[in-house]
């Protein structure tokens, strides 16, 4: 048999798929099976090769590839090697000590303050630009936070002297009072926990180092903490918890939680506090906080050790701070005496990416 | 001349996008009262994210004077505050800023 001569693909098009007419190419006979090409009575004039989309699929499997006709660019899906921080959407009231709850690219913050005045408006994320949510019922600052930001909660904080000892529920719209803790505790910290089976450690008065858990109607009394403290990091859920920094005096300990109990887990680099915190127990960000001035400062924890990460851009203390260990946020804070509205989103390493491929 | 590590411009943070993750990857930025924000030194990438941006380049000296300024200010208004408002949690003195060369 001698060798076959077809139309075959040959370009790629401006959408992104392969053109297949005009062109011919030799099949050697060598490398032809009358068996396999039996079947094969014609070829379509073009065909997709790789997917054509007017916007990045998500979520995209790694090695995928694909066309973006918005922007004119073949992209992939890729992943990282080395952890970095970019800009997000800034928040539009700038304030510190705020609660937070939900993901990277949805996000809740509320509360805080400008010292003064505290706040009670609330601000949505959509992984681009913060948008206002429902106000909370009253002006709070020094507040904690768990949940997404359709299921959220916020308890404790400052409104006045004294503290509080109430927590609110959002449902993505609007704040309504949920049961109230055994007592007021101001400087907990935000976590991952959620709406319903929440927990809330460290406060301002002694004994510093209560830990409640509320389970969507009523707090109950946790184990409590070795090391008493206040405006600390926080990561983790209500039997898997993560506590870490804080204040007075301050903290490099952190501690454990395992649904009844603290343990001591690897301190950090330094002792920090008004840290804020992201991921799970076993794999936790501290992100920013203070000693003396606002830091920088990222690290991560594996479950048994600290170690130091990708530094942010902007140095802030008593930010919000929500997400996973491969995929955070930080909005707002304090630095050099100014109120931040700015928002940085970390991507760790192996975290998946889409890439652009281009030209040399 | 002295060699230097760091090169320095003002631009405003304008949110999404204006430090994308590719250029976090490639070398560091880190942002200073004022909008004045610390590249590194004679880097190709940094000198492309400053155009980017929109950027106005400054000497160290005169980095240093606006954030300074920015740091003055603030602890101008902290100074006027109510001793009851100075004691707040997480309302410490702004302290001064010494930029690297």
């Amino acid at each position: 048999m001698g060798t076959i001569t077809r139309g075959f693909a040959n370009k790629i098009l401006g959408n992104g798929v392969i053109d297949a007419t005009g062109l011919s190419g030799n099949i050697p006979a060598s490398n032809v099976d009358n068996t396999s090409v039996t079947n094969i009575t014609s070829l379509p004039a073009s065909f997709e090769v790789i997917e054509s989309t007017a916007s990045d699929p998500s979520p995209a499997a790694t090695g995928t590839v694909w066309y973006n006709s918005t922007t004119a660019a073949v992209k992939y899906q890729s992943v990282t090697t080395a952890a970095a921080w970019a800009s997000g959407g800034n928040l539009a009231n700038a304030r510190h000590a705020l609660g937070s709850a939900g993901t990277q690219t949805a996000a809740l913050a509320f509360c805080g303050t400008q010292d003064p005045p505290y706040l009670t408006s609330t601000e949505e994320y959509d992984g681009t630009s913060w948008t206002a949510g429902g106000n909370f019922p009253t002006a709070t600052a020094y507040i904690g936070g768990c949940g997404t930001q359709t299921s959220a909660l916020a308890f404790g904080g400052q409104p006045s002297v004294p503290p509080s000892n109430t927590a609110q529920e959002y449902d993505g719209t609007s704040w309504t009072a949920g049961g109230n803790m055994s007592a007021a505790r101001t400087g907990p910290a935000s976590n991952q926990s959620t709406q319903t089976a929440a927990i809330s450690f460290g406060r301002t008065v002694s004994p510093r180092g209560a830990t409640e858990e509320y389970d969507g109607t009523s707090w109950t009394t946790g184990g409590e903490m070795a090391n008493g403290r206040y405006e600390l990091g926080g990561a983790g859920t209500q039997t898997s918890a993560l506590a870490f920094g804080g204040d007075s005096p301050t903290f490099d300990a952190t501690e454990e939680y395992d649904g009844t109990s603290w343990s001591s887990g690897g301190n950090l680099p330094g002792a920090i506090f008004d840290n804020a915190g992201a991921g799970s127990q076993t794999a936790a960000l501290s992100m920013g906080g203070r000693l003396t001035v606002a830091i920088t400062t990222v690290s991560s924890y594996n479950g048994t050790s600290w170690t130091a990460d990708t530094a942010m851009s902007n140095a802030r203390f008593a930010s919000g701070g929500t997400g996973s260990q491969t995929s955070a946020i930080v909005y707002g804070g304090r630095a050099s005496g100014v109120n931040l509205a700015s928002t940085e989103e970390f991507t760790g390493a192996g975290a998946s990416v889409a890439k652009t491929v281009t030209a040399t | 001349m002295a060699h230097k590590n760091f090169e320095y411009c003002v631009a405003e943070c304008w949110g999404k996008g204006f430090i994308k993750l590719e250029d976090s990857l490639r070398f560091k930025i880190t942002g200073f009262p004022g909008n004045v924000w610390q590249i590194p030194a004679h880097n190709q990438d940094a000198n492309l994210w400053v155009y980017k941006v929109a950027g106005t380049r400054k000497t160290l000296q005169e980095a240093q004077a606006i954030v300074t300024a920015e740091i003055t200010a603030a602890q101008a208004a902290w100074d006027a505050l109510p001793e009851e408002q100075k004691n707040r949690p997480g309302n410490s003195r702004p302290t001064d800023i010494v930029l690297p060369e």
